[in-house]
């Protein structure tokens, strides 16, 4: 791949050898960002826009983004979804600002054109005077290659992405039990919507691997997680760790014990970075998916999306609900040091000639595959693929 | 139902709310949690939840003992490691009105700023507060505290309740 350095690139990128050795600028250089929404957002990556329990039922619709374009994600039939740019054919007016929403057609607020919810254009007043060449058909919206894989709606731009599978590759087991194992149906029960003033890829770098380390929480409850293994695969540098969790044993620190509490015996417990930017975890009761997208190199916005599942019984429903909402979000209990980190570190990375540095855990794991739950080795098989991808 | 017009009664209502805000301008956790009932409860959530009828918000302390452990995250678990903020409070009185039950029910507008650590200040959120105030032992306090934002992104994490 060509690469994007020239002699007026910041120096640090111009000698970037080691991939486990990050140059600060690769986390604020603008150039680099436009080079990262060609190459990676709307490259060969499958990205999450939607679940299937956001926009349950046929009609149904969601606003999203992948990079900074805005998509309408349809749910169209049984098992059928579209996913299409959020632009009208014609002079590009945004179609719709729903969030979340319902409707079987999309009325340009401009001339009045009319989409279908697949994205077939159907009405263009005024065609008469139109060119003698124009034809409705050529004028569909833009769609996004879409497919549904464990009740997650993907989307991507590049038809050279390869099958779900193969993407995922064998970071895809613990995702899928994150999502209750893919086929029980979820429930969605509410956002937590977040910026944080941080590169995207800090954000990626800097959650999921510490638990043990950085949460305050868990030391003050006597209560760590258990020792998982970080699996890496698929395109990209995924990875997963399905750790499973010990019951909390009440050391009277709380007041109200049940933010910690594992009902139902539901010990499953999985941490997941899919590249380039998506989280999900599921630790305790509370399952959370978190879509985010770039607001530039400085600023990321996630939607910590909360779940449940439809064949919840009351007490585990409303117990997921109470959890969910004070437990792993951006203000969490034992969570808000990860915004703090986020932040703080992109505060420092504006220095000239200095690196971000991946070291825990190499020893054993050279490439990273395989390696231990709080260890940084597992981050840099993703770290060797950007390098080469955007031919750094 | 009816529409409190009592000049001294409202007066007493603007106390609380003041007290509530001016607790949080100065982090001062307990003072917080005195505007509460116990039982009470605070929730925040946005408009986007109540739109959609979604339950899981930003906050959700819905028993005395979770905000007594609110103020346990703010002053011991998180207090360390996160940036605090200097959040400063604009409230503005919609209605109140006394129910049948003799409790009030009152809302308020909020816009909230804050100052960072850097000395720069901007705006954190902005929403209304739908309250259920009862009168204990000839004080007015919070049974119930819901907190709606208008802001469905707030431009950092948010470590005090609004
Ligand atoms: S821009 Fe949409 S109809 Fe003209
Ligand atoms: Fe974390």
């Amino acid at each position: 791949m060509n690469s994007p350095i020239s002699p007026l690139s910041p120096v640090d990128l111009q000698n970037w050898s080691d991939h486990t050795r990050v140059p600060f600028s690769v986390y604020t250089d603008p150039d680099i960002y436009r080079l990262e929404l060609e190459r990676i957002f709307y490259g060969p990556f499958w990205q999450p826009v939607a679940l299937v329990c956001e926009i349950p039922e046929i009609g149904d619709y969601k606003t999203f983004f992948i990079g900074e374009t805005p998509l309408i994600v349809t749910h169209t039939g049984e098992n059928e979804f579209h996913t299409m740019v959020n632009a009208c054919s014609h002079r590009g007016v945004e179609l719709t600002n729903e969030f979340l929403g319902k409707a079987n057609d999309f009325t340009c607020p401009y001339h009045g054109w009319v989409f279908d919810n697949k994205g077939e254009c159907h009405v263009t007043p005024g065609e008469e005077r139109f060119r003698a060449d124009f034809k409705k058909s050529d004028f569909g919206l833009t769609q996004l290659r879409t497919t549904v894989w464990s009740q997650v709606v993907w989307a991507t731009f590049d038809p050279a992405t390869p099958s779900m599978e193969e993407f995922l590759g064998d970071a895809a087991p613990a995702l899928r039990n994150a999502l209750g194992g893919g086929e029980r149906p979820l429930k969605l029960l509410g956002y937590q919507k977040i910026v944080f003033n941080c590169n995207w890829k800090i954000y990626m770098d800097n959650d999921g691997y510490h638990a043990g380390l950085l949460h305050t929480a868990f030391r003050l409850l006597d209560f760590q997680g258990g020792q998982g293994i970080q699996i890496s695969g698929g395109t990209g540098g995924h990875w997963g760790i399905d750790y499973g969790t010990k019951p909390y044993e009440d050391n009277g620190y709380l007041n109200d014990a049940s933010v910690v509490e594992t009902r139902n015996n539901e010990l499953t417990a999985t941490v997941n970075l899919i590249r380039p930017l998506c989280q999900s975890v599921k630790h305790l009761n509370s399952i959370n998916f978190r879509f985010a997208r770039p607001l530039g190199p400085g600023k990321t916005e996630v939607h910590y999306t909360y779940l449940g599942f439809v064949d919840d019984d009351d007490d585990i429903a409303e117990h997921r609900i109470r959890q969910s909402a004070n437990l792993l979000g951006p203000s969490g209990f034992v969570s808000i040091e990860d915004s703090a980190v986020f932040e703080r570190v992109q505060k420092a990375i504006t220095a000239p000639h200095n690196t971000v540095n991946f070291v825990k855990g190499l020893a054993e794991s050279p490439d990273g595959k395989r390696c231990m739950q709080n260890d940084e080795a597992g981050s840099t098989p993703w770290w060797n693929d950007y390098k080469q991808r955007m031919g750094l | 139902m009816a529409q409190i017009i009592d000049a001294s009664l409202l007066a007493r209502i603007d106390n609380v709310q003041r007290a509530y805000t001016h607790a949080l301008e100065r982090r001062n956790m307990e003072g917080w949690l005195a505007t509460f009932n116990n039982p009470g409860t605070y929730e925040l959530t946005t408009q986007e939840h109540v739109k959609h009828n979604l339950p899981v918000g930003m906050m959700l302390d819905d028993c005395y003992e979770r905000l007594q452990d609110r103020c346990t995250y703010v002053n011991e678990v998180w207090n360390h490691a996160v940036e605090h903020y200097q959040p400063r409070y604009q409230i503005y009185r919609n209605f109140c009105e006394m129910q049948n039950d003799g409790t009030i029910h009152a809302d308020t507008n909020f816009t909230v700023f804050y100052t960072g650590p850097d000395g720069h200040s901007h705006l954190l959120v902005v929403g209304h507060y739908h309250d259920n105030i009862i009168e204990v032992d000839g004080e007015l306090r919070f049974s119930s505290r819901k907190a709606i934002l208008d802001t469905a992104v707030p431009p950092r994490y948010l470590i005090y309740p609004v």
